[in-house]
């Protein structure tokens, strides 16, 4: 047995070159699957549009607010103040809430 | 990497991109319906407030600056309150069965009640006097947060007890029963400026002192003028549409904490929101109704009975939904007012009967209109006395009947 025909035979346990195809497989899968923008856009249209409706539903919302609890007006005016007294800031107005809160009368439901 | 695998990534992002539109859609319907609600709340709630009708629990009861006389009034009321605070568990065994003093015709009494309602009076001596000085003075309201039991609860303990005074010394044929009615008729008129319609709740207790006290003490003429001025101002006849507007502001005031911004403890609950839209659509829905029953209020006699002829008012305890509680509760205060007409236009008949034997004059008897038939109120007269009456629910003359007609007769005397 010749150099020759030893190679030959040893050749089925070698790594050999990939098969010519593979090449393009990969690089065409590689970036994933291309979504098509007809699939995402209506979804997306669809939250910005509930989006903008919420916000649209606390402004008017906000609005009855104002009108059915006026004692929420009296009190978010007196935490302002009370806020401002306290030097401004996040925890001042937090402080101004508590106070103003607990200050408020509250129904006699027990003695 | 199989080809089948391959095949299987390919398929996922058209599939995903449909579950996505799937999902969203149901938010933008829930977004669309609760910007919907919204705006049909605030166009009704903007055109209220343009009418200039209340859209608040604070504009239904505002906070007044008092005068002087007017705190010490208030400051009278609550001190009497606060005394008469244990009257109700006090009394309790005196007032039940089978003593049952308040309920009991007091030219009836045994001498057991009669003794015990001698002593709950002297046992509340000082709360009445209390309310005789609040009384005598102007009075406009109490300060806020100060409200909830004195106007409730207390107050209408102050009623029984200045009622079973007036009983007692009605019974005694005691001149100073008129004065202990007239306190009675000031308390009420006192607290009928804040809540309409708590007139009912007393009416009836006054109508039965009133005939009492006409018919056992005869009292003068110018005591008579004084009974009747309160009771002509009582006789007012925007009361239904005052208790139907405060109905609707604690609609839409209640309803106001699932509008609320800025509440975490609101927010952070999904449930609230998921549900809101729902809420703001049943707000909405009974402030329709209630717009319906407001327009009913504007109706003359007996119109505004007729609108809700048909209203079965069983117990309300089984009531579940708020539009039939609202509705119970519109036709509830309709036909409590319609009575407590009939009452004060029965009592104010009698006056002026009563005022023209004081004076030996021909009475002048006041046109009043007869709630439940919107004809004169009838007076009939008998060989005893005389009873004035409305036909009463029922719309159909008994002849002064105790019971099926609205009817006030005095006591006569033994």
């Amino acid at each position: 047995m010749n150099d020759e025909e030893i190679e030959r035979k040893l050749r089925r346990f070698r790594i050999v070159e990939p098969p010519a195809t593979l090449r393009t497989t990969i690089v065409e899968r590689s970036g994933g699957p291309v979504v098509s923008a007809s699939l995402w856009m209506p979804t997306a249209a669809a939250l910005i549009a509930a989006a903008v409706l919420y916000s649209l539903s606390a402004y008017e919302r906000a609005a009855v607010h104002f009108r059915v609890d006026q004692a929420a007006v009296a009190r978010s005016v007196n935490i302002e103040l009370v806020a401002r007294s306290l030097g401004g800031g996040p925890q001042s107005f937090l402080a101004a809430k508590t106070a103003v809160l607990l200050d408020e009368p509250k129904p006699e439901t027990r003695r | 990497m199989t080809d089948r695998t391959v095949d299987r990534f390919a398929v996922r992002p058209k599939f995903l991109g449909w579950l996505s539109l799937a999902l969203v859609l149901p938010v933008l319907a829930h977004a669309a319906w609760d910007y919907t609600e919204a705006r049909r709340l605030r166009a009704r709630v903007d055109g209220i407030a343009a009418k200039g009708e209340p859209t608040s629990i604070d504009q239904v009861r505002p906070v007044r600056q008092l005068t002087d006389t007017g705190k010490e009034a208030a400051r009278l009321y609550r001190a009497a309150a606060a005394l008469a605070s244990d009257w109700n568990r006090n009394s309790y065994v005196a007032l039940a069965p089978p003593r049952n003093i308040l309920n009991s015709a007091p030219q009836d009494w045994s001498p057991i009640q009669r003794e015990e309602a001698h002593r709950l009076v002297s046992a509340n001596s000082d709360v009445l006097d209390l309310v005789d000085r609040a009384t005598a003075i102007e009075f406009s309201g109490f300060h806020p947060g100060t409200d909830y039991s004195y106007r409730f609860s207390e107050v209408w303990q102050l009623e029984q007890l200045a009622s079973l005074r007036t009983r007692l010394l009605a019974v005694d044929r005691l001149d100073t029963a008129v004065k202990s009615l007239h306190v009675q008729l000031l308390l009420l008129h006192a607290v009928d400026r804040e809540y309409p319609n708590m007139l009912s709740w007393f009416m009836e207790m006054i109508s039965r002192d009133l005939a009492l006290v006409v018919g056992r003490v005869r009292p003068t003429d110018a005591s008579l003028a004084a009974l009747e001025t309160v009771l002509e101002e009582l006789d007012r006849d925007d009361r239904v549409k005052r208790t139907l507007l405060a109905y609707r502001a604690e609609t839409l005031n209640n309803g106001s904490p699932r509008l609320a911004l800025g509440r975490p403890s609101r927010m952070v609950i999904p449930w609230e929101v998921v549900r809101r839209p729902f809420d703001l659509h049943r707000v909405n829905e009974v402030a329709d109704m209630q717009a319906q029953y407001i327009a009913y209020a504007d109706l003359s006699w007996p119109q505004r009975l007729e609108a809700f002829r048909d209203v079965d008012l069983g117990p309300f305890g089984e009531l579940k939904d708020a539009r039939a509680m609202q509705r119970y509760a519109a036709a509830m205060a309709v036909r409590q007012e319609a009575r407590n007409a009939a009452l004060v236009r029965s009592a104010r008949i009698a006056l002026a009967i009563e005022r023209a034997k004081a004076s030996n004059a021909t009475p002048e008897i006041p046109k009043l209109i007869d709630p439940y038939s919107g004809e004169p109120m009838r007076v009939k007269r008998d060989e005893l006395s005389y009873v004035v009456y409305s036909v009463g629910q029922n719309r159909r003359d008994d002849g002064g009947h105790a019971t099926l007609d609205v009817t006030f007769r005095p006591v006569p005397r033994p």
